[in-house]
This record gives structure tokens, sequence and C-alpha cells, in this order.
């Protein structure tokens, strides 16, 4: 594998790689910001197919998910935009977390932070997902979502606090 | 000395610089309620790990697969793809099963070549073999056990082949391990073998080229060998040696 892209079929090739390699994280951050796990796939599959046909955008010099989770979100916003013209509200998911009266005290807390996640407004909820799940620095995060880093900083502490209070 | 939450948050996710650090942990000794506030930042951030990391360990929907490995659709045939998707989707609707690798193998040989920098980078799939803890990954099960008690290129039927073992620049032992449908390395961390790098997909399906010898890992592995390693591989000797100290440094 070379490093520098030689040519466009190169930098292609390598973007479907790190793609491929990026997956499992870019589902678990789809699911982190969309509340509901069909949309998380189909938004996933979505940035794929924004990425592929813009990959020679991607500068081998930054960080390869930086740039992707980019795109996620910028699809994200697309698409809560479009819903809110079409009229469909943006709830968040209730059902399909419900797991019975059985659940164990572990799951009941993967339950009550799922939920108190989804009640987040829009931008606290990637900031926290960015950083707090996906483990993105700072300076990383707000080049994917296109802030400055203190902007960044203050979303990621309102979400924190919100989410904090309401795990107490 | 007061910090701000805002300082206190940048603290627990290391991003304060050295000087900061040594203050916010000086006063963290003496202060336990500051502690408190950095372990509730630290708390937070495990939460959210365990409620969001289960899809790691999901099947990949095929139409994901299939869409990083599709031709870049040019916005006029965007018509014919929306039908293609919607055929993908359709496909991925019915019964799952866990990734195999023969389908990797249609794919395309090599693409899958993760290295592994730290506890976010890529999340192996079989889980049987690869365990995701705090610390990142760590091999379990037969990998686990193959690198504890197997020596270098010895077990020729084994479903693990151990290659080559090394130290790290800390020092630390490290091995290189190859599979049927995995290739990589790991290295002896506070009891257990954590996979520093790996490559999956890449094993020749009716081959398993990557079991003959250390040379048959894939160049991506062996690029991050060299990078880890300081001084030459053990010889046969050293490696015993090692084991009987249970490759601790």
């Amino acid at each position: 594998m070379s490093e520098t892209p030689a040519n466009t079929t190169t930098s292609l090739q390598q973007v479907r790689q790190h793609i491929v390699a990026l997956l499992p994280r870019l589902r678990r951050f789809g699911r982190a910001i969309t509340r509901n796990a069909a949309d998380a796939d189909d938004l996933v599959q979505i940035s794929i197919e924004r990425a592929l046909l813009r990959h020679e955008q991607w500068r081998p010099e930054s960080p390869f998910h930086s740039w992707m989770f980019g795109i996620m979100r910028n699809a994200w916003i697309d698409e809560a935009r479009a819903r809110t013209r079409r009229g469909q509200m943006l709830a968040p998911e209730e059902a399909g977390l419900d797991v019975g009266d059985n659940a164990s005290e572990a799951q009941q807390r993967l339950l009550s932070v799922q939920k108190a996640m989804a009640s987040l407004p829009d931008e606290q909820r990637l900031a926290v997902a960015l950083v707090l799940i996906e483990g993105l620095s700072y300076k990383e995060a707000a080049e994917a979502l296109e802030v400055p880093i203190g902007t960044l900083t203050s979303r990621l502490a309102r979400g924190r606090e919100a989410l904090q209070k309401q795990l107490e | 000395m007061q910090f701000s939450d805002e300082t206190l948050m940048a603290y627990a996710d290391g991003e304060v610089d050295a000087d900061l650090r040594r203050q916010i942990e000086a006063a963290m000794a003496l202060d336990p309620s500051i502690a408190e506030r950095v372990a509730k930042h630290r708390s937070l951030r495990a939460d959210l790990g365990a409620a969001f990391n289960g899809v790691l360990d999901e099947p990949m929907p095929a139409r994901l697969l299939d869409a990083a490995a599709a031709t870049p659709a040019s916005k006029a045939a965007t018509v014919t793809d929306l039908n293609a998707a919607r055929a993908a989707k359709q496909r991925a609707g019915q019964p799952k099963s866990r990734w195999s690798w023969p389908e990797w193998g249609a794919i395309a040989a090599s693409l899958v070549i993760g290295i592994l920098a730290g506890r976010t980078a890529l999340q192996p799939s079989q889980s049987d073999l690869f365990a995701s803890t705090e610390a990142g990954i760590v091999a379990r099960g037969e990998l686990s056990a193959a690198l504890t008690d197997q020596l270098g290129n010895a077990a020729k039927d084994a479903d693990v082949h151990i290659g080559l073992t090394f130290r790290d620049k800390g020092g630390q032992y490290c091995r290189t391990f190859a599979t049927a449908s995995a290739a990589g390395f790991a290295c002896r961390e506070a009891n257990a073998w954590k996979v520093r790098a790996l490559s999956e997909g890449a094993a020749d399906q009716q081959g398993g080229e990557y079991r003959m010898a250390g040379t048959a890992l894939p160049p991506a592995i062996l690029t991050a060998v060299e990078d880890s390693m300081a001084g030459e591989a053990l010889d046969r000797e050293q490696e015993q040696a090692a084991r009987a100290r249970d490759w601790k440094k």
C-alpha cells in the first residue's frame, strides 16, 4: 500500500480501505446520533456513498475518521432538515429500547444512558458522541463538526452536564 | 486551588498540558472533592461506552459492505442508484449471518488492513478471539492461549500460528500471530495480550498463507512490527526463557 496517492484510483482505494476498517465505529456513531438502529445504518450507507463520491476531498495528512464523521454529521443534518420539512417529528425512539421487566440493573443503566443521550439537542449529542464515545480529540472533533475548539468544548460541557443531571 | 468544571473536564479527557495536569493532580491529592468531580467525568465516558459499544459486535449488514465496495455513483446515475440501494436494503432485510470470511474474500483479497492505534481504532469482528476492553483490544480464547503457551513457528496444525517474538521499545514482549482469517501482533501488558495491529480478512482462503511463516504477514503488519521492535527478534532459547517468566518484562 502506497502512502501517497499517485492517482485517483489509489486514493479511492485508500478511502475504501479506511471506510471498511472504520465501519463498526461508523455504525456506533450512527446509533449515538440518530437514536434508532435502522436510521443509523441508513445514515452510514448514505455517508459511505458520499465519501466515495468525494474521495478526492480527503487529505491523507488529516485523520480519516474526522473527515468521515464530518460527512456523517452533514448527512444527518440534511436528513433532519428534510424530515422537518416533511413534518416528521424527530422524537426520541422508545420502541426497541424496551427490554421488559427482567432487565438487569446493568441493562437498565444502559437504557437510561441511551435515553439521556437521545434527549440532548443535536449539537450537544454530536459533540458528546465524537469525544466521549468515539474518542476523538477536541481538535479532531472540532474539525469534524466544522466549529472552533471553544464551541466544541462548550457544547461538550453542556451535553455532559445535562447527561449527568439525568443519570444521577 | 479552584478549577472550573470545564478545566476538569478537559483534564479527564486528556486535553490539558503537562503543567496544568500536574497542578490538577496535586490538587486532587489534597482535595477529594476535586478527584470526585474528575471521577464523575470519567464514569460518564465509561457509561456511554457501555451503552453504545454493543453495536461493534453485531453482524455487519451486507448492504454497508456493498456500499463500501460499490463504484461511486455519478450524479447522473442517482435514480438507478436509489433502486440499487433499495434492493441492497431488501437483501439486508433477510436473516443476517455473522460476517463470513469467504464473503470478505469476495470483496477484495487485501481490502481490510487495520492498524490499531490506541483504544479507539478498528474493532475486530471475530469476538471469540478478541475482546474489546477499556484498554483496547485484547486477545482471548484460543488466541490468548496460543500467545501465552506456543513457541514460535511450532505447531503446524494449530488454528493459531505464532511467528516472531520481540520486545517493544517499552520492553514488553510482543508476538506476531496469524489465524485462518486474521493476522497481527499483540504485546503482553498487565496480564493480557493487547492487540497492537490487526489485519482481518486478508488471509488466503485456501492456502491459509499467514500460517506458513512470519514473513507471510501482511506488509502493513510487518511495517507496524518493525516500527515497534526494539533490537532483534528473540531466538528459541530467549523465547522459552520469556515464557517461563510468564512474559513479564
